[in-house]
């Protein structure tokens, strides 16, 4: 019995010796102390004062949590160059968003050590993650770092990386806004001339549009009631309505609200997709460039997902409008940060994780991603002409910018189960539900509930 | 009399072919999921968006090679082989002796919590593990992984051999005692020898259970030991959900087990079976 | 022989049997009990911050939201009509089948493929086959002239549509244990009562289902824990949705811990599930034992 605790507790020994080893140190000149006695290359064991330098080796490699987009796969392109100036090697663990969150979790929930960065999705996460005390305040990293130049990050993006006291706990890496795309062909086959401007336009116009008998929609945007709550946020907007007011009210049941379901139920029943209420951006997206909608709400991100070989149409034919304005005249667009980069309370290289970060969302990264179809979070990328993006894109995201809103959903910690909360009108509003308001008021019911339970909290 | 002769004869053809087209109806509905996944691993995307290309298409072998050269499928291939491999190996190790011994001692106890396993909710095990294995250094790694598929892979081969055991006559083993043989050596040199058919049946059994595991692994997982089934999602997430891809994927997945299933055929149904009928 | 290897030799059984059986004890029970005590604690999965003791508040919460009572209802519906549909089935199919043929075997081996291909490639399959614009089956009843159907995205259908793909999955292994069941039963009894000149029908009726009674009686146990616990399908095609139109109590605890961080809540969730399933397969092994009395 002795024999195998003797034994165990070796095993366990030994592991924990291989697993200290294969982590870095705590700061550069931990590292360096240990690359010295296990005989690898040396490091400059006065780096530690000299931020920004390049010569600045750490020597360590960071676990980055992320997803599969244009932020990472620019990233993953110039990693030889950043082990190369700082001495950061990168194991990036590339998961699906659902995944990647519980995979956030698990390690969270076990000290969080086994992550070092981590991609963050600031409209879901920030608030709930901060609160949870899983993001490593950037705040201290960002002052005495001007060459992070902060202010050159968009303000709407800002606004959603920081916690309850103001303090950055992530850096932005992309934006993203609505817009119609809408097929010029079939625009002309319909004799239609003037671009909606109104709802009350688009409805018209969808009508013209659509075409059952050739399985052609007039007017194609997300059903499925959890993922919907964010394009729709567009048409709440529009009709005047919010998800809660300035005190955290629940807002779902207000007149504004219950013209804003109710037009977009009509609209997606009569001129919507079949099958409407399962679908997300990414079922849109192939009605629409197999030629089978005639217009289609969603992020102009999405043309990154354009390939050649998978449509049915020609990129000539997609013509873009922005969201149309509601019956009092209001705007109802999005411009939002989906993804930003935030650090592990429980990384044990933290001033490495900061320089990558820093990195990642530099000037010259966002950059190279706005050359490969990213929606840039910083200003400077703006600047130029540096977006593959069709110019009237262009032109209407920089307009887009100054007068949208920096959410598309409910800004809160649940905001999962207030998706679903809203969600579930929606739903209800595309099936034609007749009694409606009844449904909003017992949501807004619910829906205040959750609200109030994060203000105790 | 001859009329009647041909009158039942006929009527005997008659049935036969209505129960051959009535058995390949039932094999249609069986097989046709895994006919449609072939089919749509060798179509363009745009043949799969296109309900009018649903048969006429030229085959493409794009998306396969997507699934290995883009995806690196070669990798999560691997590691579901080792980690099935391995934890069915562990588990033939240490579920043998167990359960020859629970058939020998009529230990009803021990069967009793082998049952109750089977009952516990596997997503009760995901966060306290992931804490043990965090406290031993062990997340993301092979260890990890094995070691929970062994909490399935071990009550499964118990489950599966109790009754094999028992069913070997117990003679055998007591002339070999005669003989002066030990209780160990008994065990080793007569009962898993004669028990190889059983062995060969828990073990595919449990290897394929391991290979389609998808819980552990979802949350287990890190991106260097990740399995099929989560490797799969990667065709979801990646800008667009590309059908051709994850119908590709779905065949890589599922080759292997149909090509065990064809050659082992007898030995699984036992294996399933097992425990259900008094042999 | 040392002292020590024949005494091991001697308690053989206990050698083979407690290490494992204390492995598999300890790597279950930990999780149980820790689940237990998180079930009455508030936790959001941060190691930074501690637990909240809340009493039984998780409990009463479950039961106040209808969307817990929704989740435990769904999964009896899901698990009620999956099972019955697939016993009956099952024993038509391997009576059907119970006789020697031609290609028996490949029968058998076809009939396998359902349960032993990977759930989340099966998922994804019929997944593809619902799709409601490019599936084959809206396809075939559009050419039928038939409405079009959005399987998955309509919450009055979603959970009828996963419980066929659970049918096909598992019907297959209900009609293999039956059929196994089946060689092992005695002939007499049939030759009997063929001579009285009994139909068909009615020797199925009267001596074939009662015999095999034990079988199915085993083949509905193993059948009803494996259904209750369904995931890996409802996650891949649904992960719940629409809204929770698919959302049975396994897929509910998960999105608790997972998507909302309410770890104490997921506990008491996955406790209760614990206990319902535990009494259901209780309930069915006492209601075997007894038949097995009467028979």
């Amino acid at each position: 019995m002795t024999k195998l605790r003797k034994f165990l507790g070796g095993m366990l020994a030994a592991v924990l010796a291989v697993t200290s080893l294969m982590g870095c140190g705590k700061d550069s000149t931990g590292s360096s102390a240990k690359s010295e006695s296990s005989g690898q290359k040396s490091v400059s064991a006065d780096s530690k004062d000299s931020a920004g330098k390049s010569n600045k080796k750490y020597d360590c490699t960071l676990k980055v949590v992320g997803v599969d987009n244009v932020i990472v796969t620019t990233a993953l392109k110039y990693l030889d160059e950043l082990e190369e100036q700082y001495g950061i090697r990168v194991d990036f663990q590339q998961y699906s968003n659902e995944q990647a969150s519980n995979k956030i979790a698990v390690s969270m929930a076990a000290g969080g050590s086994d992550i070092d960065v981590m991609m963050i999705r600031p409209l879901d996460e920030t608030l709930l993650f901060s609160q949870n005390e899983w993001l490593e305040n950037l705040q201290p990293y960002i002052d005495k770092d001007p060459e992070v130049d902060y202010e050159d990050f968009m303000e709407a993006c800002r606004e959603v990386c920081v916690n309850q006291d103001g303090d950055a706990v992530c850096l932005p890496a992309m934006t993203e806004s609505g817009v119609v795309y809408y097929n010029k062909k079939m625009f002309a086959e319909a004799g239609i001339t003037e671009l909606p401007k109104t709802m009350d336009e688009l409805y018209e116009v969808a009508g013209k549009l659509d075409d059952p008998d050739n399985d052609i929609c007039g007017f194609a945007c997300r059903g499925a009631s959890n993922p919907a709550v964010t394009q729709f946020s567009c048409f709440l907007r529009a009709f005047g309505g919010d998800f809660f007011d300035e005190n955290k009210n629940a807002t779902l049941n207000t007149p504004e609200a219950m013209r804003a379901y109710e037009f977009y139920g009509k609209l997606l029943r009569d001129y919507g997709p079949d099958g409407v209420l399962n679908m997300t951006w990414t079922d849109t997206w192939n009605l629409f460039t197999q030629g089978k909608a005639a217009m289609r709400l969603d992020a102009k991100t999405n043309l990154g997902s354009w390939n050649e070989e998978d449509v049915a149409i020609s990129m000539d034919d997609i013509g873009f409008f922005d969201i149309p304005l509601g019956p009092d005249g209001d705007y109802g667009n999005y411009y939002i940060t989906p993804w930003a980069f935030g650090m592990s309370y429980g990384s044990e290289n933290k001033e490495a994780a900061w320089t990558f970060i820093k990195w990642a969302t530099s000037k010259t990264m966002q950059i190279e991603a706005q050359k490969n179809g990213s929606s840039g979070a910083r200003l400077s990328a703006w600047q130029d002409d540096y977006s593959p993006w069709p110019r009237e894109v262009q032109d209407l995201a920089a307009e887009a910018g100054a007068k949208s809103f920096g959410t598309d959903r409910p800004y809160m910690i649940n905001v999962s189960n207030a998706r679903d909360i809203i969600g579930e009108i929606i739903t209800a509003a595309i099936e034609g539900d007749t009694d409606l308001q009844k449904l909003a008021d017992k949501k807004n019911v619910d829906f205040q509930t959750l609200l109030d339970s994060e203000k105790t909290s | 009399m001859l009329d009647n002769a041909i009158g039942t004869k006929r009527k005997k053809i008659t049935n036969m072919i209505l129960f051959y087209l009535f058995v390949v109806i039932i094999l249609l509905v069986m097989l046709f999921p895994f006919l449609w996944m072939i089919l749509a691993s060798f179509k363009k995307n745009a043949d799969i968006l296109n309900v009018d290309k649903m048969f006429d298409f030229i085959p493409t072998f794009k998306n396969y090679i997507s699934v290995f050269v883009d995806y690196n499928f070669l990798k999560p291939l691997t590691n579901s082989f080792i980690i099935s491999f391995v934890s069915t190996m562990l588990a033939l190790f240490l579920g043998l002796p167990a359960a020859y011994a629970i058939a020998r001692g009529r230990m009803h106890l021990f069967s009793g919590i082998i049952l109750m396993i089977r009952i516990v909710p596997a997503i009760s095990f995901l966060v306290p593990w992931y804490l043990i294995f965090t406290k031993l250094g062990l997340t993301g790694t092979y260890t990890s992984l094995i070691v929970c598929h062994l909490i399935v892979s071990l009550p499964m081969i118990i489950w599966i051999m109790i009754p094999y055991f028992e069913s070997i006559p117990g003679e055998l083993e007591e002339s070999a005692v005669i003989d002066g043989a030990s209780n160990f050596g008994t065990f080793t040199r007569i009962m898993l020898p004669l028990s190889t058919p059983g062995i060969l049946t828990s073990g595919i059994l449990t290897f394929i259970f391991s290979w389609n595991n998808f819980m552990f692994a979802l949350i287990l997982c890190s991106s260097k030991t990740t399995t099929l089934p989560i490797a799969i999602y990667q065709f979801i997430s990646y800008s667009n959900v590309n059908w051709g891809g994850i119908m590709a994927a779905s065949v890589v997945i599922t080759f292997p087990i149909i090509l065990i299933s064809f050659f082992l055929q007898r030995h699984i149904i036992t294996g399933l079976t097992a425990g259900a009928v008094k042999g | 022989m040392s002292k020590v290897a024949k005494w091991m030799d001697r308690k053989l059984n206990y050698v083979f049997t407690v290490p494992t059986i204390l492995f598999v004890l300890g790597m279950v029970l930990f999780p149980i009990i820790y689940t237990f005590i998180l079930s009455f604690h508030s936790w959001r999965l941060s190691a930074n911050i501690p637990w909240e003791f809340i009493g039984g508040d998780n409990y009463t919460n479950l039961f106040g939201e209808s969307r817990f009572i929704d989740a435990v209802w769904r999964t009896f519906l899901f698990a009620g009509i999956a099972l019955v549909i697939e016993v009956i089935l099952g024993i038509a199919i391997a009576l059907f089948l119970n006789h020697t043929f031609f290609g028996k075997n490949l029968v058998k081996t076809v009939f396998l493929l359902p349960m032993v291909a990977t759930p989340v490639a099966i998922g994804m399959v019929w997944k593809l086959i619902y799709e409601p614009n490019i599936g084959i089956l809206n396809t075939v009843i559009r050419d039928l002239g038939g409405p079009k159907t959005d399987w998955l995205g309509n919450s009055n259908i979603a959970l009828y549509s996963l419980v066929f793909v659970d049918i096909w999955q598992w019907t297959p292994f209900v009609m293999l244990i039956i059929l196994a069941g089946l060689t092992s039963i005695p002939t007499d009894p049939f030759e009997s009562a063929m001579i009285d000149g009994a139909s068909r029908w009615q020797t199925i009726r009267k001596i074939t289902l009662p015999l095999l009674r034990p079988t199915i009686f085993t083949a509905v146990l193993l059948r009803l824990i494996d259904v209750l616990k369904t995931f890996d399908i409802i996650y891949s095609m649904t992960q719940g949705g629409p809204g929770f139109a698919t959302e049975t109590m396994n897929i509910l605890s998960f999105r608790q811990a997972f998507e909302f961080m309410q770890f104490g809540q997921s506990s008491a969730t996955l406790i209760l599930f614990f206990v319902i399933v535990m009494s259901i397969a209780a309930l069915t092994i006492k209601l075997k034992s007894k038949s097995e009395v009467d028979f």
